[in-house]
């Protein structure tokens, strides 16, 4: 070859910077991709009483969400969250002062069907809870050494694991709960269903996770939905809430072609909200916030709404009853 | 003995004119454009870096000025792969470097001694191509690399999750280079106003017709070059909305059959473009 020094020096300087880059990612992506490394979100201690079995996951800060700003402003239009007195009425749990967080999950029974699980930790007054549960004609008994309490009519039951923390769920899945640390332990030690939560940002005040390629993933889905999301593997959603809501939903697709398609599809589906948001301007604030990214077969839509996007949102707000009126 | 009448082998050839054509291309005053479009992205990366030393910025919380951002680092880059790179870059070179491979040598009237040299015409075309390849790739992927480590890890993202995505962006920008390159080669053997015949195709009939709906968006690389893109487009104005909306009603072609109209368009563009050199009477204006 006979090019010249300084072409010489052009090539080795871009061969070096592309080495250099090429070499440094790839131990980057070597040591992230370390099982120890891949958790963002910390587990609560709760998750372990929820069965092996969960396809779906989930964690609220009720506290959080109740002391944020963004309640404080709903609380100004909606005293009252759908269905609140209603719970409190039946259950004694006053879901604004008694929970800190709940944790949920969503186990199949094996017959089409799934059942659900609710941990929740806060501070509860567990005679009046029962007093009250057995005033609605629900009975009491001990189960492996733990209060057990049943609502006949509805095979509902609510059980006090340990000191301020009760199950709430079918009288089945409860009694497993209670089984569950001395029969080889809950749900934390699955990583196909843990490790999603790398998808979920440290410090939300939400988080639903789940797989829908497992045995019986997708059976809480409404039949049309479940068809549609089939090349949906596995799906994390995290949010946090303070002054508005921001997060992202992220969808594991079973293959990056798969991946793509979807992106193009729900890419689809934001072009048409947009062309539509001069008939719903209240939809702009949420279609703003929308970004839509994709890596491989994952998909992620992340979102940031301010508070006034998310009362723009609500059907009661009052100036759209105002709008509204005749 | 060495009959010092016989020509070269092709590859041999190729190699030759490769050899000089680099030199030559990468000290021309079309490599002072190329640095100022492969260094602008890096320009901006940097920029972002500087703004996110800043005190209003909290890259921790995914915050800037107090308010919550919904992008982070890998967003952004791959934002800026499509518009910079995908949309700009790679085929405003393929025009500029592609077309004048052959037109370049018209216009210095310096044809002549190439093609009374004892070489196939062909490999001219070959090495003066491959020269390309090496003076863009030299400087484009070294951009996409720097503006990947400098952009990434803003906001919470990620340098070792996302590097496989940085692996497909780098290969598909050197395949973005490769194809257009040989489509424009062919173009510059061609047409006698290449450049112009190009920028029409790059800025008139690609943009157009990928948001068409029928059978015309598979006569353009932009096609099955978007359709292999690891970042979701953005849509920023009304033709990305629209293509947004079209991509999403119709099925996409698989990765293998984007992979393989590619390889055809670069095998059939190059060999016809050697061919165009090896038949053309280039006719020397005053």
């Amino acid at each position: 070859m006979s090019m010249n020094q300084r072409t010489r020096y052009v090539l080795v300087g871009g061969a070096g910077v592309m080495a250099v880059g090429l070499a440094g990612g790839l131990a980057a992506w070597v040591s992230s991709s370390l099982p120890s490394l891949a958790l963002a979100q910390e587990r609560p201690d709760e998750l372990r009483y929820v069965p092996p079995e969960a396809t779906i996951l989930s964690f609220a800060n009720v506290r959080e969400v109740m002391d944020s700003d963004l309640r404080r402003r709903l609380r100004e239009i909606q005293p009252e969250l759908d269905g609140q007195r209603e719970f409190q009425e039946r259950t004694g749990i006053d879901i604004e002062r008694d929970i800190d967080y709940v944790v949920g999950g969503l186990v199949p029974d094996g017959s089409d069907d799934t059942t659900g699980i609710a941990i929740l930790a806060g501070r509860f007054d567990t005679e009046r809870l029962e007093a009250l549960a057995l005033q609605h004609g629900g009975a009491a008994s001990d189960y492996q050494g733990r209060r057990l309490i049943t609502i006949g009519d509805e095979s509902a039951a609510m059980a006090f694991l340990e000191s301020g923390v009760i199950a709430i769920g079918s009288e089945a899945l409860v009694k497993r709960t209670i089984d569950l640390p001395s029969s080889g332990g809950g749900v934390d030690a699955d990583d196909s269903l843990m490790g999603l939560l790398r998808h979920v940002d440290s410090g939300s005040t939400a988080w639903t996770v789940g797989r829908l390629d497992n045995p019986g993933g997708g059976e809480w889905l409404p039949d049309q939905v479940e068809s549609q999301v089939s090349q949906v593997a596995a799906f994390a959603i995290g949010a946090r809430v303070n002054g508005g809501v921001s997060g992202r939903l992220t969808a594991e697709a079973r293959d990056e072609e798969t991946g793509r398609n979807l992106r193009d599809l729900l890419q689809g589906l934001l072009a048409l909200a947009r062309l539509q948001m001069g008939s719903r301007p209240e939809l702009r604030g949420l279609l703003d916030s929308l970004r839509l990214t994709s890596a491989g077969a994952n998909v992620t839509l992340a979102f940031d709404l301010p508070a006034d996007a998310v009362l723009e949102l609500l059907p009661d707000r009052p100036d759209a009853n105002a709008a509204n009126a005749p | 003995m060495v009959d010092a009448n016989a020509r070269p082998a092709f590859g041999r050839a190729a190699l030759r004119v490769f050899d000089l054509g680099l030199g030559q291309m990468l000290w021309s005053r079309r490599t002072v454009f190329m640095a100022l479009i492969a260094g602008g992205p890096v320009l901006i990366a940097a920029l972002l870096r500087a703004l996110a030393s800043l005190p209003t910025f909290d890259a921790g919380a995914g915050q800037i000025g107090g308010r919550a951002v919904s992008l982070d680092g890998p967003d952004i880059f791959g934002l800026m792969i499509w518009t910079f790179y995908l949309r700009f870059t790679v085929p405003v070179l393929g025009v500029f470097y592609g077309t004048a491979l052959i037109a370049d040598e018209v216009e210095d009237r310096t044809i002549t001694y190439l093609f009374t040299r004892p070489v196939a015409r062909g490999a001219v075309l070959a090495g003066k191509y491959l020269a390309y390849l090496a003076c863009t790739a030299v400087v484009v992927l070294p951009s996409v690399t720097i503006v990947y480590f400098l952009v990434v890890p803003l906001l919470g993202g990620s340098i070792g999750r996302n590097f496989p995505a940085l692996l497909v962006d780098l290969g598909l920008i050197g395949a973005g280079l490769a194809v257009y390159g040989a489509v424009f080669a062919l173009v510059g053997a061609w047409f006698r106003r290449s450049l112009l015949t190009g920028l029409v195709f790059v800025f008139g009939w690609e943009p157009l017709v990928v948001v068409l709906p029928g059978y015309m968006k598979y006569l353009s690389v932009a096609y099955y070059l978007q359709g292999l893109a690891p970042h979701a487009m953005p849509q920023g104005d009304a033709l990305s909305v629209i293509q947004a909306l079209l991509t999403s009603v119709q099925t996409p072609l698989a990765t293998w059959v984007n992979l393989a109209a590619l390889a055809l368009i670069w095998t059939v563009a190059l060999a016809a473009a050697m061919r165009a050199v090896e038949r053309r009477e280039f006719v020397l204006g005053q």
